[in-house]
């Protein structure tokens, strides 16, 4: 049997609000989830392990390490403002954020295919910085949607992945 | 070059824009105020129908009432019974089925699933690494068993271990359901609090200004506490008071320091945590008074502020929240504090917060685990007896 895709799922709401998201894809036994609440955790799983999707939401909180809180401060100590979500995806995609290099080079296996982002955010609000880091994959959270949307949008990431490397793109 | 009459011109128009913009946010204020208002009756909706659910799934689990939240090992011990009695139940379901009539009742793939599913059972905390997603998870797990039976060709299974699966299924299904049914409630009673803060901090400026009066202090505070008592008996949390100045009278706006109580109590019932299985958890209200204040303090068990966040006001900031108040899913808008001192300025006064450790197991800020460990917490709130403000 083939080993299950591993899932990094970055979402501090994961516990409580968004929990009943977590059912489906663990009842599928499709993946393995794996959890990071805020930006550090998030960091320290990409530079340890490999993962085959990458869910991140925008707005999650610093966690321990000072390079994660001096950003945070600077972007006005809220989450919702400082958006590390997004700074965590320029690092991980772009490498271009100065603020970031003290978090060292970022893991070579990322790339765009194996990310969407799922969040509050409009996409409006979003899109061009996502154009330009090419990540295709975003959904929005809403009181609307099935309990399977995030089972839905890793099984989108899986799935276009595997259609790219058949049409060998 | 200077055009003539440019800048009256820009002057003009920045007036002009100051005005709309008065105007939008006198026009905002009133509006947000209907539409909290009629949040809030939704939020009232929502609590009672999770209540009748809440209240039918515990009569058929047959669990005590004594709160709505649940500890996490209250959870796991639900949880595990379920999820021990589903396993037992495909056990006996497969040993009481011959082998010849089963694919004659379902395709062999269903059997394996069952088989399947049997084990994840027995071992579903290692399967399932987020605690919180077991609740979900084994819910999907029931449903899909229920489905299962569903299918089953009449006529050849036992129907007596068919009834069993089903039953079992039905019953982890209900304590799967349960769980997010108390955490809801216990959200949306939280939710309706900080929707009533928000609407009267927002409407402060457009409701009649308060006239200074003597009031007892005590008597607002009975009416803090009875606002917040849905909120306390969903979370199973007491609430103490030791008033060692009965009938202390003060010049205030009643409204305002009643509100002003209410966001201090709801946020120490919000930040505490249950001490044990067997003893209930408690707020401790005091009321005392110097020659200057009276000095009103709240103290919970639980949830710790953050040094820096105290020592830089940051708690006080319109908005922000406390990087260690999100823990299991307490809600909030960050806007309680910043009303208490409002309230406090006003009143000639001022609002202390001390946060320390409990106990003795971490005492450095420094050493790992500091902020994981159980806090004291005391909101002082003092509020001037300046005499000049009215008759004592």
């Amino acid at each position: 049997m083939l080993p299950r895709p591993k899932v990094l799922w970055i979402e501090d709401s994961a516990r409580y609000e968004l929990s009943e998201l977590t059912g489906p894809v663990y009842a599928s036994r499709k993946y393995v989830l794996n959890l990071a609440e805020d930006a550090t955790t998030a960091t320290y799983h990409l530079q340890n392990s490999q993962f085959d999707v990458l869910i991140v939401d925008m707005r999650i909180p610093p966690g321990d390490n000072p390079v994660w809180q001096k950003i945070y401060q600077k972007g006005g100590k809220d989450k919702d403002t400082a958006k590390l979500g997004l700074k965590l995806l320029r690092w991980l995609l772009d490498g271009k954020n100065g603020d970031l290099d003290p978090l060292g080079k970022p893991p070579d296996w990322i790339n765009p295919e194996s990310v969407a982002v799922f969040t509050v955010e409009g996409q409006t609000g979003l899109q061009e910085t996502l154009h330009e880091l090419d990540v295709r994959l975003y959904e929005q959270k809403r009181a609307t949607r099935r309990d399977t949307a995030l089972l839905d949008l890793i099984d989108r990431v899986i799935g276009d992945k595997n259609g790219k490397q058949q049409t060998g793109a | 070059m200077d055009i003539p009459g440019a800048k009256d011109s820009a002057a003009e128009n920045a007036e002009l824009k100051e005005q709309a913009l008065i105007q939008r946010v006198e026009e905002l204020t009133e509006d947000i105020g209907r539409v909290l208002h009629a949040n809030s009756s939704t939020l009232n909706m929502v609590r009672m129908a999770l209540d009748t659910v809440m209240n039918i799934l515990a009569h058929e689990l047959e669990l005590p009432k004594d709160a709505v939240e649940m500890r996490a090992d209250q959870e796991a011990a639900l949880l595990d019974r379920g999820a021990k009695r589903l396993s037992t139940a495909i056990d006996q379901f497969l040993q009481a089925t011959a082998p010849e009539q089963r694919h004659k009742a379902l395709p062999e793939l269903r059997w394996q699933y069952l088989g399947q599913l049997k084990d994840d059972l027995e071992k579903y905390p290692e399967y399932i690494n987020i605690p919180e997603a077991r609740a979900s998870t084994l819910r999907k797990w029931a449903a899909e068993v229920i489905e299962l039976c569903a299918e089953v060709k009449p006529g050849f299974l036992p129907r007596e271990a068919l009834r069993d699966l089903q039953r079992a299924a039905y019953h982890l299904q209900k304590a799967a359901a349960y769980i997010p049914v108390t955490r809801a409630i216990v959200a949306v009673t939280q939710m309706d609090h900080s929707l009533h803060a928000l609407r009267d901090f927002v409407t402060a400026d457009v409701r009649d200004e308060e006239a200074w009066e003597y009031r007892a202090v005590r008597p607002l505070m009975d009416q803090a506490i009875e606002s917040v008592s849905a909120f306390a008996a969903t979370r199973g949390i007491d609430v103490v008071v030791n008033d060692y100045m009965p009938g202390i009278q003060i010049p205030m706006h009643a409204r305002d320091v009643q509100r002003a109580f209410t966001n201090l109590l709801h946020n120490a019932i919000k930040y505490s945590w249950s001490r044990s299985t067997v003893k209930r958890p408690w707020v401790t209200v005091e009321i005392r008074a110097n020659e200057h204040d009276v000095i009103v303090s709240f103290t919970n068990w639980g949830v710790p502020i953050a040094k820096d966040e105290i020592d830089q006001g940051l708690i006080f900031h319109l908005g922000y929240r406390g990087r260690l108040s999100k823990d299991r899913n307490r809600l909030g808008t960050g806007i309680g504090l910043t009303d208490v001192a409002q309230v406090a300025r006003v009143h000639s006064g001022g609002v202390q917060v001390v946060s320390h450790p409990a106990g003795s197991y971490s005492k450095s800020e420094q050493e790992k685990g500091y902020y994981d460990q159980a806090f004291l917490t005391t909101i002082t709130l003092n509020l001037s007896r300046n005499p000049a403000r009215g008759k004592g």
